[in-house]
């Protein structure tokens, strides 16, 4: 049985909510792992970051949960350098004294994170507001 | 949750149905099927939803906005049964009190 398209809205705001629930797990992933350290040999925590993409509009609405328009979140590795830090006696220096850190800075994951949690509000609102249109044009037949 | 079904009042409109089958074969059963695809449609979704958060609530599987997502959907199907429920009533009351 098909579903309206009125009642899909409610899927493809499902699809964002999620997205948006896994990027912020993967911002605490990166604050939690922020201070792992590491030498070359036995390398630290690498940041993670998400990429979010449209579920393709096709028949079968393809990867996703089957609403066309939803998006969904894929995370990879993200690139730059480890911090160098010097501590001369620490369990990971190498001869140098040097120990690597991840790439995770923390100003960046905050700010990510309020990015995050205000999407996922706006979701939410565009959802509410969806409800809130069909309901009142339910009230059209009084 | 679960102790309702939607479907229960599907045999109710059989028997209205049945009743009503005498004399007014001219208008077809149209509405009627319609009505009972509606009835299908909202139990259909109850279900869902009780399934969504019994998977939530004690397998622990899926997600919460999810849940609540079915649930919202759920609840605008029902609205929308309610509503024409209560057109057919509006329209059958309407009819009895016609003077002859």
């Amino acid at each position: 049985m098909g579903e309206a398209v009125s009642l899909q809205v409610f899927d493809v705001t499902a699809s964002a909510l999620s997205a948006e629930r896994r990027r912020l797990s993967v911002i605490s992933q990166n604050i939690a792992n922020a201070e792992v350290s590491g030498n070359a040999a036995h390398p630290p925590y690498r940041r993670q970051r998400v990429l979010f993409e449209s579920v393709l509009n096709d028949a079968k609405g393809a990867i996703g949960r089957g609403a066309p328009g939803a998006i969904q979140a894929r995370v990879t590795d993200a690139p730059g350098d480890f911090r160098r830090v010097l501590i001369k006696g620490h369990p990971d220096a190498d001869a140098e004294g040097m120990v690597l850190f991840p790439n995770v800075n923390i100003v960046d994951e905050m700010v990510d994170m309020v990015d995050a949690s205000r999407t996922y509000e706006a979701n939410l609102a565009a959802l509410r507001t969806w409800r809130q249109m069909l309901r009142q044009t339910l009230d059209m037949a009084r | 949750m679960g102790a309702m079904d939607v479907t229960q009042v599907r045999s109710l409109l059989e028997q209205a149905q049945q009743g009503a089958r005498g004399d007014s074969k001219a208008l077809g059963n149209a509405p009627a099927k319609e009505f009972s695809d509606l009835l299908s449609q909202t139990s259909h979704q109850q279900k869902a939803a009780d399934k969504a958060f019994e998977q939530y609530a004690v397998e622990g599987k899926g997600e919460l906005h999810e849940v609540m997502a079915q649930i919202a959907k759920a609840d605008v199907t029902f609205r929308f049964l309610l509503e024409v429920r209560n057109k057919l009533t509006d329209a059958y009351q309407e009819l009895s009190r016609l003077q002859v």
